[in-house]
């Protein structure tokens, strides 16, 4: 046992989350801390703090590489910080896919984390970070694929202006967890008020700063997903809108459409809508909502 | 999702290996014990030392009245012995005054014996130490002559019942008489021991 070990426990430090440990919710590990939720695209950056209060701070954005705006805003982030923390959302590089029948025994996702080929086989490639969920009600899982390159570029350029990354996560795939979670949770309501009714369709859309993954769910299967990076701009939400409106015919008219913003975006939902009169669309969005899921509030 | 993890977002970040777990509650009290412990420790010295100095407080007050009462002690021991000396005097002035009693009653039929016109020069009376019975009784007249002498030893004998013993009587110039006897009071009632007296011891000389 070293003397920082006695020291921790006098300090009552070792009775938190480590700021490293990514088993423990983010204001666990950072209790009466300020810390910074980035979402970094590929040509923009936006961020707002998460105070000791645990409220969100005012959101703000530059536009331009990572390299650059942290260049730019590095010294001021760690000013807005207490210790340099971030949660990192990447808005690039990753895929999602549906997979089936994948293994679910038990100690698979630290299998994942330290060796993808022995959890995956030949699914897993070189050079790549995975997450896995399951669905817990039918065979079928969603893999997050993410270059570790990205990521490890990612960690040396925050560690170079004096920042540390706790949390490296794809926010849109974190939103479509979220959306998904929702469904389930809404699902097991209706079926414990009547347990011979049918859900119908849904289809989950999540929006990130230009990313969409949307995946189609009939009853408790998910049936299909599809997921795009730099698909759209603030200015132009068509491009997302174009991506759905195939899933939504394939899903049929009747299909509920459940959507999730980073930030609110009113006008997609009626761009949806004009293009499928009568769908049944919903925005789940709450204001903050990609700071929530970072932070887990 | 797993519902235990649904509240957590995931983590692609590279793993540092050495992160540990948080330590359970339940050890939350190790510390506190050890702050409450130190905080004890501090409140029981603090109240020590308070006890402490409260004692040499009053271990120096009780000795200052022990100082004082010693000091008052001997005031007092000195005022006894004074008082003690002042009594012995007293004791002896009440046993001079007792002693002296039965010679008051002898000086005083003296004095009242002598006539106007005779004079007395000196008058001795002393209780023998080892027979208080007998005083001896010296007397100087320096005038008035023998007939005051006589008179005066008369009265003794008549009125206190005195009777003188190896009494001697001096002329002297001017016609000053020095004369001592020792006076032994005599029992009237009893007259076997006038005889035994008067057979043993000598006549007074103004009998002769």
């Amino acid at each position: 046992m070293k003397l920082k070990d006695i020291k921790n426990v006098m300090n009552f430090e070792s009775f938190h989350a480590e700021p490293d440990d990514s088993t423990a919710p983010w204001v666990k590990r950072f209790p009466k801390k300020r810390s910074l939720l980035l979402n970094v695209s590929r040509k923009r950056v936006t961020w707002r703090v998460l105070e000791k209060d645990g409220s969100l701070g005012e959101p703000a954005s530059l536009e331009g590489e990572l390299k650059e705006v942290i260049a730019q805003m590095g010294a001021e982030w760690r000013e807005m910080t207490d210790g340099g923390w971030c949660s990192v959302s990447l808005n690039s590089r990753f895929v999602v896919s549906l997979e089936v029948n994948l293994s679910r025994r038990k100690g698979l996702e630290d299998l994942l984390r330290t060796n993808p080929k022995a959890a995956l086989g030949a699914k897993a490639e070189r050079g790549k970070r995975y997450q896995l969920t399951h669905n817990p009600e039918s065979n079928t899982s969603l893999l997050l694929a993410c270059d570790e390159d990205a990521i490890v570029k990612l960690e040396a350029l925050f560690k170079e202006h004096g920042l540390a990354v706790g949390r490296v996560c794809v926010g849109a795939y974190a939103m479509l967890l979220e959306l998904a979670d929702q469904i389930r949770e809404a699902r097991r309501v209706h079926l414990a008020q009547n347990p011979d009714a049918q859900t119908g369709s849904v289809l989950m859309a999540s929006l990130c700063d230009g990313s969409l993954c949307a995946l189609g769910q009939q009853e408790e299967q998910w049936t299909k997903l599809r997921s795009r990076t730099e698909l759209f701009t603030e200015e132009d939400l068509a491009p997302a809108a174009e991506l759905l409106i195939p899933m939504i015919e394939e899903a049929g008219s009747d299909t509920h459409v459940l959507v999730m913003h980073d930030t609110a975006r009113p006008g997609f939902v009626d761009q949806l809508i004009s293009r499928v009169p009568g769908l049944r669309v919903s925005d789940v969005t709450v204001p903050g909502q990609l700071g929530k899921i970072l932070a887990d509030l | 999702m797993d519902s235990k993890l649904k509240r957590i977002c995931h983590d692609l970040k590279t793993e540092r290996p050495d992160v540990g777990r948080p330590l359970p509650g339940i050890l939350r009290l190790l510390p506190v014990g050890l702050y409450l412990s130190g905080a004890a420790a501090l409140g029981c010295s603090g109240l020590f030392l308070w006890q402490f100095k409260s004692a040499r407080e009053a271990r120096d007050t009780w000795r200052g009245e022990e100082a004082a009462a010693k000091t008052e002690q001997a005031r007092l021991v000195t005022e006894n012995e004074a008082i003690s000396r002042e009594e012995k005097r007293a004791e002896e002035a009440r046993k001079w005054v007792q002693g002296s009693e039965p010679m008051q009653e002898l000086l005083v039929t003296v004095v009242r014996s002598m006539r106007p016109t005779s004079a007395l020069a000196e008058l001795g009376l002393t209780r023998d130490k080892d027979d208080p019975r007998k005083i001896a009784f010296t007397m100087q007249v320096s005038s008035g002559g023998p007939t005051q002498l006589d008179d005066t030893v008369g009265v003794l004998a008549s009125a206190l019942n005195y009777r003188p013993y190896f009494a001697q009587q001096k002329n002297e110039k001017g016609g000053e008489i020095a004369y001592s006897a020792t006076l032994i009071k005599q029992d009237r009632k009893d007259p076997r021991i006038d005889q035994a007296s008067a057979g043993t011891t000598s006549q007074p000389s103004l009998s002769k």
